[in-house]
Parts: structure tokens; sequence; C-alpha cells
């Protein structure tokens, strides 16, 4: 007597968090690429500005505080702004959720500077033309982050 | 041709000084990158900030992402008014498909984000207003 036995074994669980985990990755990977890019072109007279930019994210992650005391050393008149955060887990639910809108959301990172000239340099004012730096290196993140999401789509 | 930007850069300050609106209240200063000293408010600002050249197989080979910043500047801390009259005239202006000039070819515009900003200079409260551009060009 002929007999056939099936067994199926539900994946998707295990390929989601796959997919989450390298998906992180690829977040915290462009942003330091980004920041990194950032401060490779960054103007220098006390070098506080190339030392002042910082990766939040994704998670907990941060080196602000080293960023901020860097460009303080060099430059103590500089002022230092807060540091901006990206989203972290909100416990009771086991979700990531934006710090500024409260919004679930997926793993996040913000490169930003810890000194408050950035934004003149970055913007410019009416009588100085902008430097941008941060911009920069934003497009140098999103490149990457394309790539790298690319592979992971890809199954790498 | 090379110097795209440059072409980009006419047609962004021909449109906007040939808007009657914005004529009417910043007159003639509308300048790239910074205003000169002394120069009267309000005034416009537009300036480049950064770009991304795409290789295509078509499209003569070359798209390039290019990012503007175009803003109204007042003195005083209002964003009403003149310069939200000002700042409201961009999209309208800037948001286009298809235009060429001078050989570049403008794909089309996108209103990225908006920005706001206000600081002072030497206790002076200014005023920021306007908006950060994605323009799509390529050569025609």
């Amino acid at each position: 007597m002929a007999f056939s036995i099936s067994i199926t074994k539900n994946l998707i669980p295990q390929v989601r968090v796959a997919i989450i985990d390298k998906a992180e990755d690829a977040v915290r990977d462009a942003a330091h690429y980004g920041r990194d890019y950032t401060r490779s072109i960054a103007p220098v007279r006390t070098g506080a500005l190339r030392e002042s930019f910082y990766v939040n994210g994704p998670n907990q992650e941060t080196d602000y505080v080293f960023a901020a005391g860097k460009a303080k050393a060099l430059n103590p008149s500089a002022h230092i702004v807060p540091e901006l955060r990206a989203a972290i887990v909100d416990p009771k639910v086991g979700q990531l959720r934006d710090q500024a809108t409260g919004r679930f959301t997926f793993p996040q990172t913000i490169v930003s500077s810890a000194v408050e000239y950035s934004l003149y340099i970055e913007e410019g004012t009416v009588f100085m033309a902008p430097r941008p730096i941060l911009r920069q290196g934003t497009l140098a993140a999103e490149a990457k982050f394309k790539s790298d999401m690319r592979k992971v789509a890809d199954g790498y | 041709m090379s110097a795209e930007l440059a072409r980009v850069e006419k047609w962004m300050y021909s449109t906007l000084a040939g808007d009657a609106t914005i004529s009417s209240i910043v007159g003639t200063r509308i300048y790239a990158d910074e205003a000169p000293q002394g120069t009267a408010f309000p005034l416009v600002l537009f300036a480049h900030i950064g770009n991304t050249d795409v290789i295509r197989a078509t499209n003569n080979g070359r798209l390039a992402k290019v990012i503007y910043l175009v803003r109204a500047v007042g003195m005083g801390s209002s964003t009403q008014g003149s310069l939200m009259t000002v700042a409201d005239r961009f999209d309208p202006l800037l948001l286009v498909k298809n235009v060429v000039v001078d050989g570049v070819r403008i794909n089309y515009v996108q209103h990225d984000q908006h920005h706001i900003r206000k600081d002072s200079d030497s206790g002076v409260p200014m005023t920021y207003l306007g908006s950060y551009y994605l323009v799509f060009c390529q050569p025609a």
C-alpha cells in the first residue's frame, strides 16, 4: 500500500526576524557611513565641527557624549546643543516608537551635530552662503542604504 | 554639456524674478547663495545644497538629482504678511515638468522639505521661510 508523508515547516517568522535584523544593520551602517562622510568634508578651523557629528540609534546606541565632549574640548566657546534621539523600544509593547511623535516605527538613526553653529554652516545665513556637509553625507548614506537593502532583498 | 547646474540656477532666478507677486514685494532682491551686505529686506535667497548624479542607459546617460534651498528672508520674527505671500509663490512657480533651459531638460521638480528658521543678526530678529526642492535634470 502506497503512502506519502508531507512535512511542512513554517519559517516565515524566522525570515521576518532575519530581515529586520539585517535592515537594522543597514540603517546603522548607512548612518555611520554618512557621519564619516560628513566629517571627511567638514571645514576645519578648530576641528570642533568635524568632531561634533554623532549617530543616535538604532535603539539606544549613541556616541553623542563622546562627540560633544571632543567638540567642546577643541572649541570651548562652542554652544553645545542637546542630543536628538531616534526611536527606542517601548518596553510595554516591545515595539519601536518614534521619540518625537510617539508613533510605532522601524529602526531609526539620527546623524546630527552637537554644536549649534553647524546649522549656520549647513544652511548659511542671509549674508553667508551655505556650505552644506550634512546633506551631502545624507546623500552618500542614502546611496549606501539602498545598496545594502538591495542585498537584503536578494537574500544575502 | 557639463555645466547643467548653471542653467538650472538661471532658470530658477528668471522664474522667481519674473513673478509679479514676488517682484512687487522684494523688487530685484533675489540672490543666489547670499545677499550683499546692507541690502534691504525682505529678499529671496536660493542656494545649491547638494546633488547626486545617476548614470542611466537611457536619458542621455545621466540624470542629476539636485537639492536647492529656496527661501524668503525678512526682518522681524513674524512669518505672516509679505514673507508668507512670497514663500507661497515658490511651489506654484518651481514645481514644473519637462522644462528645457538652454540645453538642459528639467524633468520635474519635487518639494522635498519645508524650511523655517528664526535667528538674529546683531540682536535684530530674522526670519527665513521656504522649502528644499529636488530638481531632476539631464542634458536635453
